[in-house]
């Protein structure tokens, strides 16, 4: 091969190389996100707290407007 | 003594065919040549003053031609036999019988037989010829050459020269509307697949003398005429002479549109975008002749090559100049708009989407969501299929017969649009994405310039994909190096942005009133630059009629 053959073939195998091993890794397709529209924080008694996040579920929310089934999730987490 | 004779017109009879015929198939290349492989040159025969010797070597050479004619008859200007030879399909019959043979056999001597043997040809040439365009050929490779090029030649006994007139006859479309360059407003003629046609019509054009078109041949064998005009005065020497010897050193079997010419012409041929610019608009080839460019014409295409160009003309339409500038300027901003969106629209919606969520508002986003619920690929997948689709149709759509290409069009577009939708294989988002990207990829008036937008929306998707924006990003710079890097006969591409001048600008993002644009191309042009009188600026009369 010749000399500069091969240093454009190194060049444009580098840079392929750093692109895709550099790529992706904080690649998040948007349908695996938990959209979090609302939360709420209550103190409980006995000192722990109620958080509740509303997310929308996506199979509701069709090309209607309407915003329709909402899946409430919630966690405890102590003080 | 007669037999003698015979014998020698025998050996040289022997001798020119054994020329004529040239090396056989394991000899071809002269050791140390460098030229193409295969074609063997015409060796140089000069033309015999025995009649019957060229007239056996022609046999010999175009025997096996059934188009090809011998037809000998007496010359009655010089009461000489003579016959003419051509391509009975290529030579005018019409024109062939009443120029050429009807005054060759009825026209009479005027003087009488006694002129010296070498102005046999000049004197049928003076006197019986009505034929307009005649020139001599001393060999006959020369005259063969001719023949086959569409002419007729003239061979008369004691004459050792022939004589070659143009009979050509073309048989090509009439003169139509440039099919990839439509316009509204502004002349509708295009050029077509004849170079004299297209000559005309830039002579139409421009009916300066100054206006210069000089031929060269390319091709050992297609042997094309190309054509290469420019205005003296206007073009600067040096770039002319580049372009000549940039064409003629092209040593190809054959050249068969003016893409060969381009390609091997360009300054970078590795470059996705066309350093040349070839239309199909008389009005677009005629402008750049005016701004000190040079057109390289190639007969059988209808494309003319107009060399150099900057990036910016290649948005640009001839119709900017024609509407009022505020039209002008707006459609322009509205291409150069629909440029990026070709290239980074769907690379910017997959970056967004896989990286980038918080950029879009939450109403979006949501829309996003649902719409892509249900779809089993990653969005660069949705997106390579999507676009591969609309590739493959748009390509299939050139390729198909007529009467199918609309049928196909509404089956991939509508019906395979939306049936892909409703069986959840792709999001609709992702099919107005695509959607928009095709209306606006068809939007840059050349069609090599759409050609590399094409291109370059894929490497921006699958960097989008990798780095989110920042590959984007990243895309646009080497994009940007590249494009600064490229010379088109040796001027910058990105002229006048860089390197900037600021006098030119005034033709590039906006088109400013004519009356303003008073200067040519600086790229071109270090003196002599201005081409419209000062004060052209039209304004109502200062009283009132």
């Amino acid at each position: 091969m010749q000399r500069g053959t091969r240093r454009v073939a190194l060049v444009a195998l580098l840079l392929t190389v750093v692109v895709l091993f550099a790529g992706c890794w904080d690649l998040e397709e948007v349908e695996d996100l938990g959209l979090i529209l609302a939360l709420a924080v209550d103190r409980l008694p006995g000192g722990e707290v109620c958080l509740l996040a509303q997310v929308p579920n996506p199979a509701m929310v069709g090309p209607t407007p309407a915003v329709g089934g909402v899946t409430p999730g919630t966690s405890i987490g102590s003080k | 003594m007669v037999r003698r004779r015979k014998i020698s017109k025998l050996q040289n009879l022997r001798r020119y065919v054994r020329a004529y015929q040239g090396p056989g198939p394991g000899q071809l290349r002269p050791p140390g040549s460098t030229g193409p492989d295969p074609i063997p040159e015409l060796p140089e025969v000069r033309v015999s003053s025995d009649l019957e010797a060229n007239l056996a070597v022609l046999q010999q050479v175009m025997g096996a031609n059934t188009d090809f004619v011998i037809r000998r008859f007496q010359l009655r200007v010089a009461k000489r036999a003579a016959a003419i030879v051509y391509l009975e399909n290529n030579v005018d019959q019409l024109a062939l019988e009443e120029s050429i043979l009807r005054p060759l056999v009825f026209a009479k001597a005027s003087v009488a037989d006694d002129e010296p043997e070498a102005d046999i040809l000049g004197r049928v040439r003076r006197e019986a010829l009505t034929a307009p365009e005649v020139s001599e050929r001393t060999d006959l490779g020369g005259l063969l050459q001719a023949v086959t090029s569409g002419y007729l030649g003239l061979l008369v006994e004691g004459a050792a020269r022939a004589l070659v007139i143009d009979l050509n006859k073309f048989e090509g479309r009439p003169v139509g509307s440039p099919e990839t360059e439509g316009s509204v407003r502004g002349p509708r003629d295009g050029f077509i697949e004849n170079i004299n046609a297209n000559v005309a019509m830039l002579r139409q054009k421009l009916r300066s003398p100054h206006l210069i078109f000089e031929r060269l041949t390319v091709g050992r064998v297609s042997v094309t005429p190309v054509v290469i005009g420019y205005v003296r005065g206007l073009a600067a020497p040096a770039l002319v002479r580049e372009v000549k010897a940039r064409v003629g050193r092209i040593d190809i079997d054959g050249v068969l549109d003016s893409g060969h010419i381009e390609e091997l012409t360009k300054d970078d041929p590795f470059s996705i975008f066309p350093l040349v610019l070839s239309t199909e608009r008389p009005d677009r080839a005629a402008a750049g002749l005016m701004e000190g460019r040079v057109v390289i014409i190639v007969d059988g295409s209808p494309f003319v090559l107009v060399a150099p160009v900057d990036l910016l003309a290649v948005v640009h339409s001839p119709e900017d100049y024609y509407m009022g500038f505020p039209m002008g300027t707006m459609i322009r901003l509205i291409r150069y708009l629909a440029v990026f969106v070709a290239i980074l629209l769907p690379a910017i919606y997959i970056a967004i989407t896989t990286y980038h969520q918080e950029m879009l508002p939450t109403e979006i986003l949501v829309a996003i969501i649902s719409a892509r619920e249900g779809v089993p690929f990653p969005v660069l997948i949705e997106a390579l299929i999507m676009e591969f689709m609309f590739e493959a149709l748009r390509e299939a759509g050139v390729r198909l017969p007529r009467p199918f290409g609309q049928a196909i069009s509404i089956v991939g577009a509508l019906i395979m649009g939306s049936a892909a939708v409703q069986a959840g294989l792709v999001s609709p988002i992702m099919v107005i994405i695509v959607a928009i990207t095709a209306i606006a990829s068809f939007i840059s008036p050349i069609f090599s310039m759409a050609l590399a937008v094409r291109f370059l929306r894929f490497p921006a998707m699958l960097l989008g994909a990798a780095l989110g924006l920042y590959g984007v990003a990243l895309m646009l710079f080497f994009l940007l190096i590249h494009m600064a890097g490229l010379r088109s006969l040796g001027m910058p591409f990105l002229s006048p942005i860089a390197p900037h001048n600021l006098k030119d600008m005034k033709d590039t993002f906006v088109r400013a009133p004519w009356h303003l644009m008073e200067k040519r191309p600086g790229q071109l042009f270090k003196t002599g630059r201005r081409r419209l009188a000062p004060g052209l600026k039209p304004e109502p009369p200062p009283e009132r009629y």
